[in-house]
């Protein structure tokens, strides 16, 4: 397949595992033949119960797992084939991640949180991000000082958003961002995540099972065994 | 790249396990240097000791004995050589100097040993830094820890240190003895005996001029041969005819290497225990990163490259591991001077701890062990699937 544009596109992405019991020698196929393109700045989301594949469709756009077939592309780099050190330079610079449990540290303060990624490769982190994650956190009406094992729930998840966003990445995916949340303060989350990728004209991906977080997005792919539908 | 500030904040909020195995990996490496040292000290005391008396003759019997009733002053119930042991020993021609030795007897907490002056004086044995040798059969010289000042009058008695009070005038059967001098320091048991004139000796034990049969015993020699050839020679023909004739030397580093058996198993066993610790230690620190799992996952999630996750580790358990060898020192320090202490006031002898650059090795040996560990569970945090471990 030859990539199109400099967004995201997918093509004919499968991921399996052994198969256990009656499959025992087999492959069990967590995701199949999936293919998908993303443009800059657009933003998706993946329906689907649990087990249906959105995790395992993420973890191999992130680089975080590598697929049995098909391949990942960004503009005209294919991801799925860099090696780890690149992948990781990629996510850490490029892609902004939210976790279903948020994945914070608590023994950190919100803005020690924030600007974690910063620290990652370089030992003193630049006064003009610090002042960005100290602005972002305000905006989202955080307390920076506060250690984050303190925090309520809804400001954990803030935390979070903020720090995907923290180094301006290209490409946002967030993982049941709002499982954990009320509904009122999961479509509040979405909405803020939604609104802050627009501001910095990061593509979003967002997986869920929730259907009142799903129509906020434009573009829906509804996932089942493996597959995708649009 | 800075691990620094997750790894603070970890010992911060977990410092109480952190510092509790500290703690117990200190006291592990603590004994063992403290061991070390004081069996250092003990040998260096005892090689001091036991350069003072070259040749010493007694009734055949355990030479041990001997030994440590007359370099540490021990009071065993030594019987007493033939009464022409001494005038022999004075007329062979290989003999420079023969003093008698009797102990047993104490004054309060302090030893009493009846002599000659000449154990005091011309510096060979001992010397008078203070006052002067005992001239007359009511004077004494004292060591240099005994509390008589020198005018002093006290009334000797008969009976071991630790049968006998505190007071210097339990013995209302002897004359007054009068302090007229103070030894130099030696460093060994007899900084703190009282010397006396054996013939007060013989009169403590009723065996005065009036009374025939033992005066003039004593239970031991200090010989000093003219050569070391005498030496020898006298050494052999003393072990014939119910006496032994013995080398302090020889026979503490027959002791020394008896107890260095016992000291190389208690070495085996402070190493074995050591390993223990240290087992339980990093246990107790894979536990703790391994709590950890899913935040080592997210990091290499979120872009952490696998030296960061790989320097976090480290730091953790380097914490660890310096925190107790810093705390390890001190404490060895303190374990070795109290167990000196305890030595000392058993045998008398001083002892200090002596540490040496080599005793360096162990606290080196259990950063490196910490260092190995924490690679162990770093190189296996980078290598599980992300996923799977955020799952966890």
């Amino acid at each position: 397949m030859t990539p199109r544009g400099d967004g995201l596109q997918l093509s004919g992405l499968g991921c399996s595992v052994p198969g256990q019991g009656a499959e025992s020698g087999a492959r069990r196929w967590l995701l199949r033949g999936f293919d998908l393109e993303l443009e800059r700045g657009a933003q998706l989301v993946l329906l689907g119960p649990s087990g249906s594949g959105k995790s395992t469709l993420l973890s191999l756009i992130a680089g975080l797992a590598s697929p049995d077939e098909g391949s990942v592309w960004l503009g005209a780099d294919e991801v799925s084939r860099w090696p780890l050190a690149r992948r990781e330079a990629w996510r850490r610079e490029q892609v902004g991640l939210v976790f279903q449990q948020f994945q914070l540290f608590g023994q950190l303060s919100a803005l020690d949180n924030v600007l974690l990624p910063w620290t990652f490769d370089h030992f003193r982190i630049p006064a003009e991000a610090r002042r960005k994650a100290g602005a972002l956190l305000d905006r989202l009406g955080v307390a920076a000082a506060q250690r984050c094992g303190l925090l309520s729930r809804g400001e954990q998840q803030r935390v979070a958003i903020a720090r995907a966003l923290s180094r301006r990445p290209s490409l946002v995916l967030a993982d049941e961002p709002t499982a954990s949340l009320d509904p009122a303060h999961a479509v509040a989350a979405c909405s803020l995540l939604q609104q802050a990728c627009r501001e910095q004209g990061a593509a979003l991906i967002v997986a869920t099972h929730d259907l009142a977080i799903a129509g906020r997005f434009e573009r829906a792919i509804s996932l089942a065994g493996g597959k995708g539908r649009a | 790249m800075s691990p620094w500030s997750l790894a603070s904040a970890e010992w911060r909020t977990q410092r109480l396990a952190f510092w509790g195995v500290s703690l117990l990996l200190a006291f592990a490496l603590a004994f063992s240097l403290g061991l070390n040292w004081i069996e250092r000290g003990l040998r260096e005391a005892g090689a001091r000791t036991a350069g003072r008396f070259d040749l010493i003759v007694g009734v055949a019997g355990s030479p041990t004995q001997l030994v440590l009733s007359a370099l540490y002053l021990q009071p065993h119930a030594l019987p007493l050589l033939p009464r022409d042991a001494r005038s022999r020993l004075e007329a062979d021609p290989g003999v420079a100097q023969v003093i008698p030795l009797v102990g047993g007897d104490a004054v309060g907490h302090y030893p009493v040993v009846g002599t000659s002056a000449a154990l005091i004086q011309g510096g060979r044995f001992f010397s008078v830094a203070q006052g002067r040798a005992f001239s007359a059969r009511q004077e004494a010289v004292v060591g240099a820890d005994v509390g008589l000042a020198l005018g002093a009058v006290f009334n000797a008695s008969h009976g071991a240190p630790h049968e006998r009070g505190s007071a210097f005038d339990e013995d209302e059967h002897l004359s007054p003895v009068t302090v007229v001098g103070r030894l130099a320091r030696s460093d060994s048991p007899w900084d703190k005996a009282i010397l006396l004139p054996v013939e007060q000796m013989w009169a403590v034990h009723g065996h005065d001029a009036d009374h025939s049969g033992q005066q003039g015993q004593v239970t031991m020699l200090v010989v000093q041969p003219r050569s070391v050839a005498d030496a020898y020679r006298l050494r052999q023909q003393w072990r014939q005819g119910g006496t032994m004739g013995v080398f302090p030397a020889e026979v503490l580093a027959e002791l020394f290497d008896m107890l260095g058996d016992a000291r190389r198993l208690l070495a085996a066993l402070a190493w074995g225990s050591q390993a223990l610790v240290l087992g339980a230690g990093l246990l107790t620190v894979a536990v703790l990163l391994s709590t950890r799992r899913q935040s080592y996952a997210a990091l290499r999630a979120i872009g952490a490259p696998r030296a960061y996750i790989f320097g976090l580790s480290w730091l953790l358990a380097i914490g660890v591991g310096w925190r107790a060898c810093l705390l390890a020192l001190p404490l060895a320090w303190g374990i070795s001077r109290a167990s000196g202490a305890l030595l000392q006031s058993s045998i008398g002898l001083p002892l200090s701890p002596v540490p040496q650059a080599i005793d360096l090795l162990l606290p080196a040996g259990l950063l490196l062990a910490a260092g190995i560990g924490a690679t162990a569970l770093s190189w296996r945090a980078s290598v599980r699937p992300v996923l799977e471990e955020l799952r966890a």
